[in-house]
């Protein structure tokens, strides 16, 4: 398994941007703004994924996210983002590639959420080339 | 609820997560590929699918949410989310107008204290 590592800080601005974007209502507890269940998808853009080629595109398969607290403005969020299969199909399209993954967020040690995202390559493809 | 997916969102959507592969934004790149129009992205669906049902339901918030998806959804066409709610478990299929399902999911949900 090969994985990459970011610290993130979760600013207000942040979270309003990215709810816009879906549509979504600003939601507070306890005072704090918190994100919404999806947004750690874009946590993405903060990494560098030697093992995605950004000239390939690929369709997203599965996506789970699952929490033990809500994301809030403020946070620092330390996130290590896995590979955790790489696995090649035949399907009638010709070959699909199947990349696994987890995103693991933590807050001051404490573990609050958890993304397993599964993104499909459709075609041959030479692994050697994507893995720079 | 039917809701069009429009360009302009996608664009909107691309722009805020960085998302910007061309299959999402570009005719040509999307027929290229096979597709015959531009599509959204799938987190544009579950993010959107999340926020309609906040919004009907504001003092909720998401614990848990998983979502496979089925077919592309083509800009421009209407899609239509459907929620069964299952004590704080709701269970919701984006589809067609035809019938086809796009994607299907799940999410749990808690009251929250604002």
């Amino acid at each position: 398994m090969r994985s990459v590592q970011h610290q993130l800080h979760i600013s207000a601005e942040w979270i309003t941007q990215y709810a816009s974007s879906i549509e979504a209502p600003l939601q507070v507890m306890n005072g704090d703004l918190i994100a919404p269940a999806t947004m750690p998808i874009i946590f993405w853009q903060a990494f560098d994924i030697p093992w995605l080629s950004k000239d390939v595109p690929f369709i997203h398969g599965m996506q789970r996210f699952s929490y033990e607290a809500p994301i809030i403005a403020g946070m620092n969020l330390d996130c290590e983002l896995w590979l955790t299969k790489v696995e090649k199909k035949r399907s009638k399209q010709g070959w699909l590639t199947f990349y696994d993954h987890t995103l693991v967020c933590s807050s001051d040690g404490a573990l609050i959420g958890t993304a397993e995202t599964v993104l499909i390559r459709v075609g041959d493809y030479d692994e050697k080339n994507n893995n720079s | 609820m039917k809701k069009t997916i429009t360009a302009e969102a996608i664009q909107r959507y691309a722009a805020a997560s960085k998302d910007t592969a061309a299959i999402h934004l570009d005719v040509e790149a999307a027929v290229n590929a096979g597709y015959e129009r531009p599509i959204a992205h799938g987190m544009y669906i579950m993010g959107l699918a999340q926020s309609i049902y906040l919004t009907e339901h504001p003092l909720q918030w998401i614990t848990a949410y998983s979502m496979k998806f089925q077919k592309a959804l083509f800009v421009d066409s209407v899609a239509i989310f459907d929620y069964e709610v299952d004590d704080d478990r709701i269970h919701m299929t984006v589809g067609l107008e035809s019938g086809e399902v796009i994607a299907s999911g799940t999410f749990s949900v808690k009251e929250r204290q604002s």
